[in-house]
């Protein structure tokens, strides 16, 4: 009997170089269902059981890879996952090193989220008396998103357009993959722990059912119920439900949306302003116009007067004229008489005259000067 | 006087300032000549306002609180 014997430590190594040495084990597909997923706060690291109807196995996605996760693993989930096979020394159990996961069987998941939903709605977080009305005029607005990408970007171009005057608060957080939730979570409960916004927008943009999954997640939704401010969903596109929205206090199909929803327009405000202050215009040109209607009265009267008094005078000329047109000597020159001058004066009988006098005759078309020959009075 | 108050009002107080004369123009209670000194005014605060609405630029603040947060990698 070889009494021989190697320490525990050695053992460990021994084992896991010969499962690190084995061509198949480096590089395994493994089916099974996730269990106990737990995500470590301080690596990133996600710790969890692949098992199937009799057996189970450790496992232990590193954070390097768990990053690049497109939706959120969690228990029940019935999954591929790409891994090799190694053993933790320390422990001595051995372990699969995950480096991706495919979920597969849709039909299970929706059916756990289906519970889930159920279960929270007897619980009573989603009931319309939970809702609270977004404050009217909201002076800071937390926004809880990537700071990077398009929805913040959004998001402050449709607030900055409608209320200049507010401050939007940026809760930086990862919206995509495992780690998400965590960063979230603590987005939540450092906004509870900050105040100073009267309003919150949880907001992700489009994506495919795996990348919004993690708004499912139960803690997260739990989390978000405790705001202690009301808050926005706005995950993914119009027709992209997850249970965030159910908590929330009101829906947004989209963050720009989320955006025309929390901030009102001031734009708009001051043109309904404007337009009232257009009526009272309106009223006061009323006023304006009754007493320019009591003056134009009053001309009126003063002017119909005048009008009188005009065309009385003009009566009178007109008479007089015709009076005096009657007694024009012009007018007896139209009808072919003529009548004679003399050093300007009108001559009014041969009496006056004498021969070797100059005389100017007036015709109805001019004149003629002339000299008197004779004279024979009558 | 009145004038200089109003241009150092925030929107707020100016889109204020306007509704409390529109109401007051509406009462009918002060005297035309009053009235039109209160009209001029609120049209001087819709421009002002209108002023400052366009002159504003939204603050956004990151707020860091959430310490310990991953390098931010994720799609908006």
């Amino acid at each position: 009997m070889n009494r021989e014997a190697i320490s525990v430590s050695a053992l460990n190594r021994y084992v896991k170089a010969l499962l690190e040495g084995d061509e198949v084990l480096s590089q395994v597909w493994v089916e099974g269902e996730l269990s106990g997923v737990r995500v470590h706060e301080a690596s990133g690291h996600i710790y969890f059981r692949t098992v199937d109807a009799s057996a189970s196995v450790k496992a232990v996605m590193f954070r390097s890879y768990a990053q690049r996760l497109r939706f959120l693993p969690a228990d029940g989930m019935k999954v591929l996952l790409n891994c090799a096979v190694t053993l933790y020394e320390r422990g001595g159990d051995y372990q699969l090193s995950v480096r991706d996961i495919v979920p597969i069987g849709e039909g299970g998941r929706q059916t756990q989220l289906e519970e889930l939903k159920e279960r929270l709605e007897k619980e009573g977080l989603f009931a319309a008396e939970r809702k609270r009305p977004l404050p009217a005029r909201p002076r800071r607005v937390a926004v809880i998103t990537s700071s990077s990408g398009a929805v913040i970007r959004d998001i402050q171009n449709v607030a900055g357009r409608r209320d200049p005057f507010i401050e939007l608060q940026l809760y930086a957080v990862n919206v995509q993959g495992a780690l998400a939730v965590n960063a979230i979570l603590r987005a939540i409960e450092a906004l509870n722990e900050n105040g100073g916004a009267d309003l919150a927008i949880i907001a992700r943009g489009g994506g495919s059912k795996d990348d919004l999954w993690l708004f499912n997640d139960e803690a997260l939704v739990r989390a978000a119920a405790q705001l202690k401010i009301p808050f926005i969903s706005a995950v993914g596109h119009e027709t992209d439900f997850t249970l965030l929205d159910f908590v929330a206090d009101l829906r947004a199909p989209t963050p720009s949306a989320a955006a025309e929803l929390a901030v009102p327009d001031l734009h708009a405000e001051l043109q309904r302003a404007w337009e009232q202050l257009a009526g009272m215009q309106a009223s006061l040109s009323r006023s304006g116009a009754q007493l320019a209607l009591r003056l134009t009265d009053a001309g009126a009267a003063v002017a119909a007067n005048a009008a009188a008094q005009a065309a009385a005078c003009r009566d009178k000329l007109a008479r007089a004229q015709a009076l005096c047109d009657s007694l024009s000597p012009l007018r007896v020159l139209e009808r072919g008489f003529l009548y004679a001058t003399k050093d300007g004066k009108a001559v009014r009988g041969a009496v006056s005259l004498k021969a070797g006098d100059r005389l100017s005759l007036t015709f109805r078309d001019g004149s003629a000067g002339c000299t008197i020959d004779e004279v024979s009075a009558q | 006087m009145k004038k200089q108050q109003n241009d150092q009002m925030s929107f707020e107080q100016g889109l204020a300032r306007i509704s409390e004369i529109s109401e007051l123009l509406a009462s009918g209670e002060p005297e035309l000549e009053q009235s039109l000194a209160l009209y001029e005014e609120a049209c001087g605060l819709v421009a002002r306002c209108r002023e400052l609405l366009t002159g504003a630029e939204l603050r956004i603040t990151e707020i860091s609180a959430a310490a310990g947060l991953l390098p931010n990698d994720g799609e908006g």
